[in-house]
């Protein structure tokens, strides 16, 4: 999965969670909170449905990096290609 | 000796004998005394700066949005609102409102537009001090139903149109005021609640509920000068307001006020840099903090922090233990509503915890667990052993003095001089009290009441929807989620996309903090024979539960055998 599929991930699931936010808009470098007036719920059902649809576990640590779509997608990657390189060897 | 006793003797009341003001004993008697460059409130904003607010400024600041409030004609007992994020403007207009004898009524940010215009509506706002953004997409369009509302003031940029700026108002008026006579009973403070039925209730408080503000803040969370107190609630609630706002204040410390929203490292941060000593904190935070795990505290020097507390629904046990883990110090669980206005049932600092347990009431409290018996229109209660609904003996000084416009509702929440709290409580054989449950419909997210007809009637005004029940279900982290149970009008099908509409929509009339997370589409809902959609039978039939006495469901065909779902989101 590389970083375009990632992102098309990450905004259906917001999509999902918050229908009611214009996703076109989406400024990718500022939060989701600050531009969707999303809540602290919204966030955690988010990171609950990417680490559901990843099959991942992302590190408490690293929520915070979740909270917009470029951090969201810099801090997946990398664990999306941790656990396909372990799965393949 | 109750606690509201000992509190008297603290305070100070009027100059001459003109009575008891809130702001008279949280921000100028703290000046007169000669400690007016002590720090009042310490905005923490989301760049990073902070703001500060010594007891001197915010003296001088209320002073003037009193006079402001005078010059705009504004009388004692008429309501002033806000609709803002937490920022100094909201402190400083508390207080000047109170300076003027005029009523607090604090609305919740996030609210959407139809939350704002219901309480707006029922609350009889005359001022609103707002954002223009805040004011564009959630007044302006419905200020013609709202003839109560003589002036919006806005604090940052333009004031638009029939608005006037925070700005001028402040720049035109004096620094000096002296509060006029207040009596005890006088309205002071309107929070709005949710019950089962109808809209939400207003509760009304007079002065005398600072009595129980600075009474349970130094017998509950041992405040005093010189302690620096962080309540995380926002003050659109009543925990904001009581002791976001007026308890610190009143016992002379140092207020923190994050303007940013939760997020467990700038949390730890904050307790830390600010050398936090009480906190005063709510369970869905502290879940996600658990989530967070145990690297975290310990990264952040947290020795400052003496006293942690909760409030806002039960904190399992496993939580209260963390914090003696993971922070250093037990979570003390609290419980009040927005009825009480104050602390009623605590677990105390320097008494054992009783993990799980709501606490003991306070000296001054007297708590009981009855049984409810509708005679007629009449409420009759008798003690009763096991579980029951709380009640507590009418009189102490924040209760409740009104729902606005609603005096039945009023006095049906007293019977036999006891005050009905809705809350299903048990009481073991020392005298602790443990939550089991409410005894009504009203949900509970994230420390929030939410009443699920005010949801329901806004799924209501979708086009496709021709009936909604509303429930809260267990969540492990805010304590209930909403779902919503809809059947769609004749000819329309359900499936992902219009669920996810009809999500939107009410997230955009009712904000994500008081919408569903979750919509279902069914052929029928449960209702009894006089029409009334049974959330309760909803309820235990999504929990897997007994489904009770059905002796009043009407016959529903379609819903007997299973039902097909489709489910709208995860």
């Amino acid at each position: 999965m590389d970083r375009e599929q990632i992102r098309s991930l990450i905004l259906e699931t917001l999509a999902e969670v918050a229908p009611d936010a214009d996703l076109a808009q989406l400024d990718p470098d500022s939060t989701f909170h600050d531009q969707l007036g999303t809540d602290s719920v919204d966030f955690l059902n988010l990171v609950l449905a990417l680490e559901q649809k990843l099959d991942l576990h992302v590190p408490e640590g690293d929520y915070p990096r979740l909270a917009s779509l470029t951090g969201a997608i810099d801090c997946l990657h990398p664990l999306v290609q941790k656990k396909a390189g372990a799965s393949a060897s | 000796m109750s606690v509201w006793d000992d509190a008297r003797l603290r305070l100070d009341g009027l100059p001459d004998g003109r009575g008891l003001n809130i702001a008279h004993e949280a921000v100028d008697r703290h000046v007169i005394r000669g400690h007016g460059d002590r720090l009042a409130l310490r905005f923490l904003r989301r760049d990073g700066s902070v703001g500060d607010l010594s007891y001197r400024d915010l003296g001088r600041d209320s002073s003037r949005f009193a006079n402001g409030l005078d010059a705009l004609g504004i009388c004692p007992g008429d309501v002033v609102a806000t609709l803002l994020e937490r920022v100094p403007e909201l402190y400083v207009t508390a207080f000047g409102t109170l300076k003027a004898r005029a009523v607090l009524c604090t609305l919740y940010a996030a609210f959407g537009p139809e939350p704002v215009r219901v309480r707006l509506a029922k609350g009889r706002v005359k001022v609103l001090v707002t954002t223009a953004a805040q004011y564009a997409r959630k007044v302006e369009p419905v200020r013609r139903e709202l003839p109560d509302l003589t002036s919006v003031i806005i604090i940052d940029g333009d004031p638009p149109p029939g608005t006037a700026g925070w700005q001028q108002l402040m720049s035109a008026a004096s620094d000096r005021w002296s509060i006029p006579a207040t009596s005890e009973d006088d309205p002071a403070l309107i929070h709005f609640t949710s019950g089962t039925t109808g809209t939400p209730k207003a509760a009304l408080h007079v002065h005398q509920a600072v009595v129980a503000h600075e009474a349970t803040a130094v017998a509950v969370l041992a405040l005093g000068p010189g302690d620096v107190f962080w309540c995380t609630a926002d003050p659109g609630w009543v925990t904001g307001v009581s002791y976001g706002i007026v308890a610190p204040l009143v016992c002379g410390a140092t207020g923190i006020v994050d303007e940013a929203g939760f997020e467990p490292e700038r949390w730890y941060r904050i307790l830390a840099e600010q050398r936090v000593s009480v906190w005063y904190t709510a369970p869905t935070a502290i879940r996600m903090l658990i989530k967070a795990g145990d690297t975290l505290p310990r990264r952040h020097d947290l020795r400052a922090l003496r006293v942690a507390a909760s409030v806002g629904e039960p904190l399992d046990a496993g939580a209260v233990l963390w914090g003696r883990e993971a922070l250093g110090q037990p979570f003390h669980d609290t419980w009040w509503q927005t009825e009480t206005g104050a602390i009623m049932i605590a677990n105390r600092p320097g008494e054992p915890i009783r993990p799980g347990a709501m606490g003991r009431p306070l000296a001054g409290v007297e708590a009981a667990v009855v049984t409810r018996h509708q005679d007629g229109e009449a409420v009759r209660i008798e003690p009763t052993e096991g579980s029951g609904e709380l009640a507590l003996r009418a009189g102490w000084p924040s209760m409740f003095r009104g729902y606005l416009g609603d005096d039945a509702r009023y006095r049906a929440a007293f019977a036999g001089g006891f005050y009905l709290t809705g809350d299903l409580v048990r009481r073991d054989g020392d005298g602790w009290f443990w939550f089991v449950g409410r005894a009504d419909d009203v949900i509970k997210s994230a420390g929030r009441l939410i009443g699920p007809i005010e949801v329901e009637s806004v799924l209501l005004q979708h086009p496709a929807v021709a009936e909604a029940g509303v429930i809260g279900l267990p969540d492990p982290t805010v304590g209930e989620m909403l779902k919503a149970f809809v059947t769609l009008k004749d000819g329309i099908a359900g499936d992902a996309a219009l669920g996810r509409d009809i999500l939107a929509h009410a997230r955009r009339r009712l904000g994500p903090a008081t919408a569903p997370r979750e919509v279902v589409f069914r052929p029928a809902l449960p209702k009894t024979r006089s029409g009334k959609i049974m959330r309760r039978l909803l309820k235990a039939r999504e929990l897997g539960l007994p489904e009770g006495d059905l002796s009043t469901l009407e016959d529903e065909p379609a819903a007997s055998s299973a039902p097909p779902e489709a489910k709208a989101s995860s």
